[in-house]
Formats: C-alpha cells, sequence, structure tokens
C-alpha cells in the first residue's frame, strides 16, 4: 500500500503542471537542432514547458534567472524508438499473428523503475513497444521518461522475422508473412476508424518494423507507396556492406539496436555504410533488455567508424523524433518544441562526458548527484 | 575546457559538411550508349551467320543480323568491336536462386498468395555464378512443398531494373515433394497445421481438385482464390511439378477439369505420353538431363536421355533447365547434353533462349536478339554449344555486367621485357648436365 501511495506521489508530482516562470540556462556548446550544429555559449528560454528561444542572441525577460553552466553542453533530450521499458511480465501477446486490440497504454506502471534508469541516460522520450511475436504485435505508445503519455499517439509494431512464426500458428514462412501482409493491409486499408493495424495501413500512424534480412525489408518497400505507409524498420539482420550493395534506402528509417548480435565483428561502420546509402539511422536502446546507455554508447562507436557527428546526434534525437511522427515536439530544441533537453560535461559523443542534469518540459527530473 | 569545446565545435561541424554530400546524387548516365559487335551470330532456331553483328541503343537491340546488311545502320563514328561469337542471353525458366533454407509455407496446402520474391535476396552470390556461366534472366520457382503453391518471378541476374515479373505464374506439384515433405510429420500424433495431409498422389490430387472448384464456386473469393480465378481465365500460367508417368496424366487430368493450360516441370517419363501433352497443348520445362550413372533417382524413374529429341519431334513447345545445377551440368550445359543425345544445336540453342522466354510469357522482350528486344547477349569465345568455348562477356540491358569486350592480344612484334637483374640464372652459360 505504501508503494502505491509512493508511485502515486511520484506520479503526480512529475506530471504536475510546469511552473508559469521562465527557465533560462546557458551552456558552453548549446545543441538546437544536431543537423545544425552547435551554439558556443547559446542561450535557451523555456516558458510553460516549452522552448521560447533558444540560440546565442536570445532576449531574456526583465527579472529572469540565468542558470549558468559553463563549459557544458545542452544537447535535445534523447528519442529512444524502440524499448520495453515500464511493462511488468511479458511484453507479447502470441496467440494471434495481428494482436490489433493490444495497446501498451493500457500496460505502463508509471513510476516503473526502469524510467529512472532511461533519464539518466539522457533520454527523455521512449516508444515503449511489445516485441517481435505477432506480425502485429499491437500499439507502442510513446510516453515521456516521466512515465506521462505523449497524447492519443500510437506506433504499430509490426514483426517480419521468423519470432512472428513461432509460436505454433501459421504462417510459417516468409513469404506467407509478407502474403498475410499484404491481403490484411489491403482489408485494413479500405476500413475506417479500427485499431493500429488500420490507422498504419491508411498511413495514419507510424509502423515499427522489425525485419531480419533486407530481402523482407525490400518487399514491404515495394508495397509502402501502395498504401502510404510510414515505416520505421528495426534491423536485426547480419549486415556487412555487401548486404547492402544495390538496396535502395533513401530516405528509410533504419533502427539499430544497442547489442552486438546484429553485427559481424567486421561490420562496425555498417551505420555509416547504411548512412551512405541513403538511410536515415536511429539508435535505440531495447531496455531493459539492453542497458538504457546503449544507445548512446552505440551512436558514439558508430561516429568513430565513419558516422558524421551529425547524423550520430542526430540519430540520437531528430531522426527518431521524424521517424515516430513526434518533430517539432522533441528532438530539437526549436521554438515551440517541448523543453526536453540534457546537461552533459561535456560533448555528447564523446565518452568521457557525463549526463549532468536532464530536464523534461522546462523541469529537472535528473541530476548526477541526487535523483530529483 | 573552452579550448577543448571550440575544438570540439570544429569537429562537429566538419561532420556537418560531411552529412551534407552524403546523400551526393549518382553520376548521371552516359549519353552515348551505342554499343556494335560484329562477329560470328547464333540467333535461336537458325543457322549461324559467319560475318554477322549487332547494334545497341540505349539498351534495346537497334539491329542485328548479317553484317553486309547491317554496316550501314551502324552510327557515324561508333566503334566497333570484334567479338568470335554472339548469342542471346541464356534463360533459366526454372530455379530457386536467391532463396535460402526452407521457405515453403507448411501453413496450408493451398498458398497461391503467396510470392517467392518475398524471399529472394537479389545480391546472393547464386545470381553471380549464373550469369558467369552466361544466363541472363532466371524464373524463380516456388519450392515444390504445397500442392498449390506460390506465384514466381522472373528476375535478371544483373543490371539496374533487375525485376521483369514479380509475381506470375503459379507453381502446382503432385511430386512426391508435395505429399512427404512436410515438418514434423507425426503419423500417430493430433494433425497440426504442421502435419502435411495428404500421404499420397490421390490425396495430392483431390486436394488441387477441392482447391480450384471452391475457387471457382465462392462468391467472396479470399486472395487465394482470386489467384486460382486468374490462373482458371488464363491470365496466370501455372507451372506443374509431375515426374513420374502416372503424376503426369493426373496433372493433365486435373488441369482440364479446371480448364487451365499447363506448363509441365522436370517431367522425367514424359516421353510416354507426348501425344496427349501435345493433345492437352501443355510446355514442357524439361531437365536436368543427368547421365545415368549419376541419376539421383534411379530404379525409380526412367528417364530417356534422348527426351529433348523426342520432344523437338513431337511438336510439344519445350525448354531445357539446369535447375540450379552446377558444373558441367549447367544449362549450356543441358543445350549440349540434348545435342549429344539427338537434338539439333539450333533447336538446342533456342531451348535455352527463345523457347524459356516464350514459355515465361517474355518472347516479345527476351530470348533473341531482334529489333526492340532488351540488349541481353553473351559473347563466346566459340560457338556456344562447343565444350571448348567459354562465356568472354554478358551485356544486360546494354552494358557488360561480366568478362569485358576487348580481349588483351599478345601481341607479335614486342619484345620481351629486358631482365634487369645482374646475376640472372638464365644469363650463366648453360653446363652441361648429365
Amino acid at each position: 500500500m505504501s508503494r502505491l501511495t509512493l508511485i502515486c506521489a511520484l506520479a503526480l508530482a512529475l506530471s504536475s503542471p510546469a511552473a508559469a516562470q521562465d527557465l533560462a540556462i546557458s551552456a558552453g556548446q548549446l545543441v538546437v537542432d544536431a543537423e545544425k550544429g552547435s551554439v558556443k555559449g547559446g542561450v535557451l528560454l523555456i516558458r510553460g514547458g516549452k522552448v521560447v528561444s533558444a540560440g546565442a542572441n536570445v532576449k531574456l525577460p526583465a527579472g529572469t534567472k540565468l542558470l549558468k553552466r559553463p563549459g557544458a553542453w545542452i544537447v535535445p533530450g534523447f528519442v529512444d524508438a524502440r524499448a520495453h521499458l515500464g511493462l511488468e511480465r511479458d511484453i507479447d501477446e502470441r496467440s494471434q499473428a495481428f494482436a490489433n486490440d493490444i495497446d501498451l497504454a493500457d500496460r505502463v506502471v508509471p513510476g516503473h523503475k526502469d524510467f529512472a534508469k532511461h533519464r539518466a541516460a539522457g533520454i527523455t522520450t521512449a516508444l515503449i513497444s511489445p516485441g517481435d511475436q505477432s506480425l502485429l504485435a499491437g500499439a507502442a505508445v510513446p510516453v515521456k521518461t516521466t512515465g506521462a503519455l505523449l497524447g492519443t499517439q500510437r506506433v504499430a509494431k509490426l514483426s517480419l522475422t521468423s519470432s512472428a512464426s513461432m509460436n505454433g500458428r501459421p504462417p510459417t514462412s516468409q513469404g506467407g508473412r509478407l502474403a498475410l501482409l499484404r491481403a490484411t493491409l489491403k482489408k485494413a486499408h479500405a476500413t475506417k476508424g479500427g485499431g493500429p493495424l488500420e490507422a498504419f495501413a491508411r498511413g495514419d500512424v507510424p509502423g515499427l518494423v522489425s525485419v531480419s534480412n533486407f530481402t523482407s525489408l525490400e518487399a514491404l518497400q515495394r508495397l509502402a507507396p501502395r498504401f502510404g505507409l510510414r515505416l520505421i524498420y528495426d534491423l536485426q539482420a547480419s549486415v556487412s556492406p555487401r548486404t547492402v550493395k544495390g538496396v535502395d534506402l533513401k530516405g528509410v528509417f533504419l533502427a539499430i539496436g544497442p547489442g552486438r548480435v546484429e553485427f559481424g565483428q567486421a561490420a562496425r561502420q555498417v551505420p555509416a555504410v547504411l548512412n551512405k546509402a541513403g538511410a536515415k539511422v536511429l539508435f535505440t536502446s531495447r531496455a531493459p533488455y539492453g542497458p538504457a546507455s546503449g544507445m548512446r554508447l552505440r551512436a558514439i562507436q558508430a561516429a568513430k567508424d565513419g558516422l558524421s557527428g551529425a547524423a550520430a546526434l542526430a540519430g540520437l534525437t531528430s531522426i527518431p523524433a521524424q521517424a515516430l511522427g513526434l518533430e517539432g515536439r522533441v528532438g530539437a530544441l526549436t521554438p515551440g518544441a517541448d523543453g526536453d533537453f540534457v546537461v552533459f560535461s561535456g560533448p555528447p559523443l564523446d565518452l568521457r562526458s557525463r549526463v549532468l542534469e536532464v530536464y523534461v518540459a522546462g523541469r529537472r527530473v535528473y541530476r548526477a548527484d541526487g535523483e530529483e | 575546457m573552452a579550448s577543448k569545446s571550440s575544438i570540439h565545435l570544429a569537429a562537429l561541424s566538419l561532420c556537418l559538411v560531411g552529412a551534407g554530400v552524403s546523400f551526393a546524387q549518382e553520376p548521371a548516365p552516359k549519353k552515348d550508349t551505342t554499343l556494335v559487335l560484329r562477329g560470328k551470330l547464333y540467333q535461336p532456331a537458325q543457322e549461324p551467320i559467319p560475318d554477322g553483328g549487332v547494334v545497341i541503343k540505349d539498351g534495346k537491340i537497334f539491329a542485328a543480323g548479317a553484317w553486309a546488311r547491317l554496316a550501314r545502320l551502324v552510327p557515324k563514328g561508333a566503334k566497333v568491336i570484334r567479338v568470335p561469337a554472339i548469342s542471346p542471353g541464356l534463360i533459366e525458366a526454372s530455379s530457386s536462386a536467391g532463396t535460402r533454407g526452407v521457405y515453403a509455407e507448411q501453413g496450408s496446402e493451398v498458398v497461391p498468395e503467396l510470392r517467392v520474391i518475398d524471399n529472394v535476396n537479389l545480391r546472393d552470390r547464386a545470381f553471380d555464378r549464373l550469369l558467369e556461366r552466361g544466363v541472363t534472366t532466371v524464373h524463380i520457382e516456388p519450392d515444390p512443398a504445397s500442392v498449390v503453391g506460390s506465384q514466381g518471378c522472373v528476375v535478371k541476374t544483373a543490371g539496374k531494373a533487375r525485376i521483369l515479373i514479380e509475381a506470375g505464374v503459379i507453381g502446382g506439384c503432385l511430386g512426391s515433394d508435395a505429399w512427404t515433405r512436410g515438418w514434423n510429420r507425426r503419423p500417430f500424433g493430433a494433425p497440426t497445421h504442421m502435419t502435411r495431409r495428404p500421404n499420397t498422389l490421390m490425396g495430392a490430387v483431390w486436394v488441387f481438385r477441392e482447391a480450384f472448384f471452391l475457387a471457382k464456386q465462392a462468391k467472396s473469393p479470399t486472395p487465394a482464390q482470386a489467384v486460382l480465378r486468374d490462373v482458371m481465365a488464363g491470365k496466370r500460367g501455372l507451372h506443374f511439378l509431375a515426374r513420374r508417368r502416372g503424376e503426369i496424366e493426373a496433372a493433365l487430368r486435373v488441369s482440364r477439369e479446371a480448364g487451365v493450360r499447363i506448363v509441365l516441370k522436370e517431367a522425367q517419363e514424359v516421353h510416354h505420353l507426348l501425344d496427349i501433352v501435345a493433345e492437352h497443348k501443355a510446355s514442357v520445362i524439361f531437365g536436368p538431363l543427368e547421365d545415368l550413372s549419376r541419376s539421383r533417382r534411379r530404379g525409380v524413374l526412367q528417364p530417356r536421355l534422348d527426351t529433348p529429341a523426342l520432344l523437338a519431334l513431337s511438336g510439344v513447345p519445350f525448354c531445357l533447365t539446369a535447375s540450379d545445377e552446377q558444373g558441367q551440368d549447367d544449362l549450356r550445359g543441358q543445350a549440349m547434353l540434348a545435342v549429344r543425345y539427338g537434338l539439333e544445336p539450333s533447336v538446342a540453342l533456342d531451348a535455352v533462349t527463345a523457347a524459356p522466354a516464350a514459355i515465361l510469357g517474355l518472347e516479345k522482350r527476351i530470348g533473341s536478339l531482334s529489333k526492340g528486344f532488351d540488349a541481353d547477349l553473351v559473347v563466346w569465345s566459340g560457338p556456344p554449344l562447343s565444350a571448348t568455348s567459354k562465356p568472354l562477356a554478358v551485356v544486360i540491358d546494354g552494358r557488360v555486367v561480366s568478362g569485358t569486350l576487348i580481349q588483351p592480344k599478345p601481341s607479335k612484334g614486342s619484345k620481351p621485357a629486358p631482365n634487369k637483374n645482374k646475376n640472372p640464372r638464365g644469363s650463366k652459360k648453360p653446363t652441361q648436365r648429365f
């Protein structure tokens, strides 16, 4: 009982409206949008939880106290496009190929201890997603790592890997999975209302699709323009530069997990290769099955092995926000966006840099020397 | 600290410049795409033309034939490349290239809505191997594990636009594969979708008959039934795998019931039934021909090595396939074997070029070097069906995708490079040895 009270109190504390007063903070370097570089000595002004202005020449209203973080870097809060945090027990309903009634919003435990780990890693937004055990495993839900939902926004979670076939029901083959998906999408595309499947089939919401090879990716790419599908591929394939050769990846969102399982030893440069092929590479944590910090570590490794620093940082912030349809709200500190940011002790892609503070909607939710 | 930060800023901004160029566009295609080849020309079902040639423009055949007639069609300034022998690119009518592992759907015995292309890795090395052997187009067929199988696809082995037919003919199977190759066969356990139901040829025939009957009757057809209706309406072909005499007869019988014209595959015992096959207006994809001593099914099947020659005599439309056999049994090897056992060489070339194109419904696009066709051809070092010839270059859509057209010639006049070694062994006076 006392635990429940504590959770309620915490949830209440975290979800209470942001203070009406302004927050102004300056840093050694301010990254407004990862793809546009950083501003030396930039100032960020937040009012009512939203960014008012950010940059070198920000006029502060009279009487505003400026918090100073000299030598530190302020970057947009990280966006994790695939995580399983805040859930208890199993994450998948396996009995049906299309679990269209499953909405993970019903299952998120707001005060779950996983959220604190995510905040400590500098992640402010995460997509809480079901697993890969069904062709459609349900609706994934984007949340702030305070535990608050981002409105009614949902993302369909699909899987074309063999895991989707291992539950004693047809289809059993890749061809079977794609044929069933094609027929189901055709029917769902013409349906009004409905669940995540129909919304995905009409192109209203993005779909996060787990793929274990580029063949199924290409098959879905051929299908996408017919229905106007919005796709994010969660890449679980073993990739080498040869595998990628000739695949049309222009503008394709490719999510890369934290583990080393997806890549052969000689293929650390794969994020760079995918980026060069035109893909928009984003990094995910898959927490709690991987460490929350794994997302940033993978981006650092990719930047070491050929990915540009801007693309690596964008893969943690603005690219996942675009992929999830949350651009303008999270992933960049542009005016009107949520005031979600991280204060790093140094450049975010330097392994030595620590997360000093994390803010969500202008409120501090993490401090390195003690949880807020 | 501040100086360190500014260094990092510089690094980040440099990276930003890098990000800007990483989306650089591909170089624009070259404007001059004319290619002129002169050499001995082998066309399907024709006598070879000793002094022939081909003019290729924009990836298509502009003209082909005897050089005397062709010379005035050659654009001014175009370079004429002399080559030993030219033939159309070979076409493999039955292959599983690019597919990996067990890809047959086990969820049902009737899966015509499935597409093989969903499981084809176009970057698989199998395509490179086929290309090196002169094969330019492949029909990838469904795994024969279902009685009514999925939709095959036709792809080129290289080039830019590789998919010719994304989802074409469906496969059928009355061979033993369809009733013996299930997963987890549990004769005493409860039937699941993993347990294959037909255990006999009779059972497989029934599954086929029922599927087409239900498709005909259905008021609101399922996706699978819609495909079967296309087949019955003649909009989509049916390639039927039937090896033994009884299987071939059953295949012809049920297809006539369904009102479908079929193409027979792997029909090793078709020589018994040539009259009936001709009467049913069926075509045959024959092969792979195996040397009798190597035949894996010796004793069960009774194949004849002269079946291609008999097929040619009977007038049944047929083509040859190697079905992914490598080495001496590749597609060209099949044509050579057929010639060894009585088929005319020009007809044998037809059986691996124009005939498979016709069976796949692509007779107006590939399979021959005619005006307007895709410029898919092979340059050989000698007659294409000679064991001493090899492919020198393969051209797809007017571009050289394997080998080279201009062969280095050993020049007669040039001296060997002088040996600069001051104490070469060869410079010593020869000593007599006993």
